[in-house]
């Protein structure tokens, strides 16, 4: 008697195999497709398109051609312009026809000020941020912002630790907080800046501290959300924080958007390979930083289901319900065409960031 | 291998119990402290709208469980498409399982499943009536859409004290009934509990790698029947079932899951005049169910959970009299209030697990449904019988938040039996149905962990219109049935994205809810011999199920998971021996039912994220998108009833599962290591015994 219950199965749904194009717009001088066609789960390879022609177009009009680097890649040298919008156009050797259209992001700034305060001889630090248009015609340092202030996007911000590494995905801080009420939702967890190990020390120091130190005034406010990893946020048109404390103090302004992160001053591990070093964002100060990225319409949907699977890809209670394809702007096909401005924030300190 | 965890749960559990050689039993039995069922609805010798489930049917099931019940025949009935393999899940006639309901003594049972969805939670030896309507619905029961399975205990008084127990591989069970005050309070009561936990540790013994399982299942009917001098009839019942699991492995997870009920239920049959006769009762029903995940993961502690509670207060009466020479009208209202709590978390910590502080999320709402409702019946023997039912409903529900939500329902459901010739007839069917309860339906195993939410706005009343129409044929202890239904259900729910379910925004689950329609049609046949010796079944459905949401699978029908074309059941038995103190049958049961359907993706791609992240992402062409194989079982058993005094009788059921040991699929995954899919099939070949002792 067999009692094996779990046997291999020939599953094949017969349906053609799609073809997938990946392609962010970033601010380099150099743009990268991906091209080729989805594969069975049993296979271990993606298959190529063969030939392929990419154009690049801003209304309707071809403003770069991508060129073939490997089998998989097409290249091309180009630059993206802020605020506009571009079309990617793909034509493969068997006459699939791949189109897709986003607006690259406003360019963009991000002024952040910070507060410091010393709670049992440790410092600790508060950041609020302005996001703003850039204002490539003002040349002096500004102590904090000038020009008008962004309007309606997508952003995506992630916490490091000192010494992040990508190459190993190492320095991440575990989580993320924000009182901005446009905050999504989907990776919230169960914690309040309570949990965070800095509370302690605050809860512990003199009531004087607590009471007139206005750099911890975002944790007087207890009632925002912390998110796990990073946070996602519409931001909308015109923001306004809603928050009573905040007044037109530069440092608190109603434009401002407040977060807090879980940093940590132990180092995190760094690279076993010092050649790989160099890859490394190393943090010259601080305690940690924050990375922004601004993302067109069409990468934001398509992050936003990504992100959502990819959070719970080792939670197979979870995984077992997915069913669900993700967003893609591509027509005839999978992927994404999007486009994404980046913004870091090294260290405790006002002005324009990266 | 990624197998869905409480899957893999209920594989441990149970096949542990298989390969150890445990055994199950067969049968129930006829000869109960309760006894058996009587036919209530078989007016013309003939089983036809309403289907009686008589106790002697059960001695005919071989089931895992070890034990029949009336699900298990429900599932032989044309109609009726079963769940997974060896659950107490079904589907009839397209409708969602949330649309099929259970009342015992008239008071709905919420999350029946039992045992891991093994059996049901009700004891077959504690209802003496059990009948199961598919169609031309009765007024007295609302918020059904799809089918009713009655349960009704024993009214009688008794007259001495009897008593029994059984053993088998799943349950232990004790039952008595006692005359407290003679012709005046009879008291009753059925306990059964599973060793599940024991035998699941006497197969470790010989299994040391399987994982640490707990299990506490137990169900307990109690009652009271009273009645006066002047023959006033007053009843008290409770019943509780409890199901609860955790299996934790090696892999530093902990799966949680269970359910319970509570039900208390006072009702008096009364009479006015001499011509009305009525019922009033009153009943609290608390249902309650939960399941979580604590898994170390990238070294956090995740921990997952999501739980509802549902408390209903009904009060119903209803009063019937004769209307002419050949008809009966009933006239009935019926008012119940119900709070649903939804609770869910999310939490990454370092302790605990269920319902963290902070980690909570509650979504609670107040329901309440007034309905009055009214029963038309005109009957000739051997003529005809015609049924009206109508009930008007005003139902609302108002949230937590404040947020109120109302709703004006009229429904009604129409019968018919016409005999043309002595031996043949017609019938036929009409019915409109509402429902004001959704489930959010999970993994369909007959587990009790679905999670109910009322309607209201956002998630509005489920409806469904159906007819159905055939023939039927009576020739002597031959029966003959054939028809066709069609049915159309509105607002259905499909939880698009049950991984939000855990998250602790509050109603962020409400957002992934979709709303859609179903269409069933189907062709059924049945064709049963009765008689004293040999006696057998045939039933043949021939169905197409299929839905449409809007914002799923880009607007385009895709077919229900459990869309079963063909469905095919035989049964047989025959007694071998049938004398005063000894008798013996033996019986056989033979299915065929085309494979359900599971969504899988066609093939996959990278993802591009931030930071340098990837992911390969899954490419799903369309709702379930592929074909199980055919599931096919055979089944055999025996039974033997024997007596050793007067007063002391034994009943002993031996059985075979699966005698083909077909390794029927329940469900595919894919093994990342081996690049494979694979098919999963939870119960291969499994013998079962079965041994009731009565004392009379």
């Amino acid at each position: 008697m067999t009692v094996s219950c779990v046997e291999t199965l020939d599953i094949s749904t017969g349906e053609d195999l799609p073809v997938v194009l990946n392609c962010v717009l970033q601010e380099t001088d150099s743009q990268t497709v991906n091209l080729h066609y989805a594969k069975r789960k049993s296979d271990k390879s993606y298959l190529p398109v063969g030939s392929a022609v990419i154009h690049l177009m801003e209304s309707d009009s071809i403003v770069a051609t991508f060129t073939e680097s490997d089998e998989y890649t097409w290249t091309t040298d180009f630059r993206p312009e802020y605020g506009k919008e571009y079309t990617i156009k793909a034509e493969t050797g068997d006459g699939t026809v791949l189109t897709a259209t986003t607006r690259f992001p406003d360019d963009i700034t991000v002024d952040q000020y910070w507060k410091r305060i010393f709670i049992n001889n440790e410092l600790f630090v508060t950041y609020s941020f302005e996001l703003r248009v850039y204002d490539r015609s003002y040349v002096h340092y500004a102590p904090y912002g000038e020009g008008p202030y962004l309007g309606k996007c997508n952003m995506w911000i992630f916490p490091y630790k000192r010494n992040y590494s990508p190459v190993h995905d190492v320095g991440f801080a575990e989580y993320i907080g924000t009182t901005h009420p446009n905050a999504d939702k989907f990776n919230v967890v169960g914690k309040t800046y309570m949990d965070f190990p800095f509370y302690v020390k605050y809860i512990n120091s003199r009531e004087s501290v607590k009471r007139n130190e206005v750099g911890w005034i975002p944790l007087l406010d207890i009632d925002f959300p912390i998110f796990k990893k990073f946070v996602h946020i519409n931001h909308p048109a015109s923001f306004n924080n809603g928050k009573k404390w905040a007044s037109d103090d530069p440092y608190y302004s109603n434009s401002s958007i407040f977060l807090i992160a879980d940093f940590d001053s132990s180092p995190p591990p760094r690279p076993e390979n010092p050649a790989e070093l160099p890859e490394a964002w190393i943090v010259p100060g601080g305690r940690g930083l924050y990375r922004f990225f601004f993302v067109s319409d069409e990468y934001d949907l398509y992050l936003r289901d990504t992100y959502k699977l990819y959070m719970n890809r080792d939670n197979n209670i979870l995984t077992i319900y997915e069913n669900n394809n993700l967003y893609s702007n591509v027509a005839n096909g999978l992927g994404v065409f999007g486009a994404v401005v980046q913004r870091l924030n090294k260290s405790a300190g006002s002005g324009y960031a990266d | 291998m990624p197998i869905n965890g409480k899957i893999n749960f209920a594989i441990v559990l149970l096949m542990a119990l298989s390969v150890s050689g445990w055994a199950q039993n067969s049968s129930s039995s006829v000869n109960d402290t309760l006894p058996a069922a009587v036919k209530t609805s078989d007016r013309f010798g003939l089983k036809t709208i309403h289907r009686p489930i008589e106790t002697k049917l059960l001695d005919n099931v071989v089931s895992v469980a070890g034990f029949g019940d009336a699900v298990s025949i429900v599932k032989r009935l044309p109609g009726v498409s079963s769940g997974l393999d060896g659950t107490s899940s079904y589907y009839v006639r397209g409708g969602t399982m949330s649309g099929n309901i259970t009342t015992l003594d008239g008071v709905r049972l919420y999350g029946s499943g039992h045992l891991l969805g093994l059996t049901t939670s009700y004891n077959p030896r504690s209802f003496s009536l059990t009948e199961f309507q598919a169609g031309g619905f009765s007024a007295d029961i609302g918020n059904i859409t799809s089918s009713h399975l009655r349960l009704e205990s024993k009214s009688s008084l008794a007259d001495t004290l009897s008593a029994s127990f059984s053993v088998s591989n799943f349950m232990v069970e004790a039952s008595a009934e006692a005359p407290v005050i003679k012709d005046r309070l009879t008291l009753s009561g059925v306990l059964r509990v599973s060793p599940i936990k024991a035998e699941y540790e006497l197969a470790r013994l010989f299994a040391p790698q399987l994982g640490n399982a707990n299990a506490a299942v137990y169900d307990l009917f109690l009652k009271a029947s009273y009645q006066t001098a002047k023959h006033k009839k007053f009843y008290l019942s409770i019943f509780n079932s409890h199901d609860k699991y955790s299996f934790s492995s090696a892999t530093e997870s902990l799966e949680t899951l269970g359910w319970s009920n509570i039900i208390v239920n006072f009702w008096h049959p009364f009479e006015i005049g001499n011509r009305w006769n009525g019922k009033a009762s009153l009943s609290f029903n608390n249902f309650s169910n939960n399941q979580g995940q604590q898994k170390t993961l990238s070294e956090n502690k995740n921990i997952l959970s999501a739980g509802g509670r549902l408390i209903e207060v009904d009060a119903k009466s209803s009063f019937y009299s004769p209307l002419g020479r050949r008809g009966q009208v009933t006239l009935g209202a019926d008012l119940t209030y119900s709070r649903y709590s939804i609770e869910t978390s999310c939490d990454y910590s370092d302790t605990g697990l269920l319902f963290l502080r902070n980690s909570k999320t509650s979504f609670l709402s107040h329901t309440v449904t007034g309905a009055l409702f009214s029963d038309l019946m005109f009957r000739k023997l051997n003529k005809y019988e015609i049924s009206l039912a109508g009930r008007v409903n005003y139902y609302s529900c108002i949230t937590e938040k404040g947020t109120k939500y109302g709703h004006f329902a009229p429904e009604g459901s129409f019968s018919a039996r016409v005999m043309l010739l002595p031996q043949m007839g017609i019938e036929a069917t009409a019915d409109y149905r509402v429902q004001y309860g959704h489930t959010l339906e999970g993994m369909p195993m007959g587990w009790s962990v679905d999670l109910l939410v009322p309607s209201d706005a956002e998630c509005p009343p489920e409806s469904s219109l159906q007819f159905y129409a055939g023939v039927f044929s009576n020739i002597g202890n031959h029966h003959l049935k054939i028809g066709a239904y069609h049915k159309s259900q509105n607002n259905l729910i499909y939880y698009a994205d049950a991984s939000h379910l855990f998250s602790s925004s509050p109603s962020v689950w409400k957002d992934y809810v979709k709303i859609g329609t179903g269409i069933s049609k189907g062709v059924e046949f049945s064709y049963d011999k009765e008689g004293k010796k040999l006696e057998y079944s045939l039933t043949y459905t021939l169905s197409k199920t299929d839905r449409k949401f809007n914002s799923l699978n880009d607007g385009n029908v895709f077919p229900a998971k459990f869309d079963r074309r063909h469905i095919l059941n035989a049964n047989i038995s025959y007694t071998i021996l049938s004398r005063e103190r000894l008798s013996l049958r033996v019986n056989s049961a033979f299915t065929y039912q085309s494979g359900h359907h599971e969504t899988v993706p066609s093939a996959e791609y990278p993802g591009v994220l931030l930071a340098g992240e990837s992911i390969e992402l899954d490419y799903f062409t369309t709702i379930n998108n592929y074909t199980m194989p055919a599931y096919i079982r055979w089944d055999v058993g025996c039974q033997m009833n024997f007596s050793t005094s007067k007063r002391i009788e034994h009943s002993l059921g031996l059985g075979v599962f699966n005698v083909l040991n077909r390794h029927n699929p329940s469900f595919v995954t894919f093994d990342t290591d081996s690049r494979k899919w694979q098919a999963v099939s939870l119960f291969p070949v499994f013998p079962s015994v079965n041994y009731t002792l009565y004392i009379r």
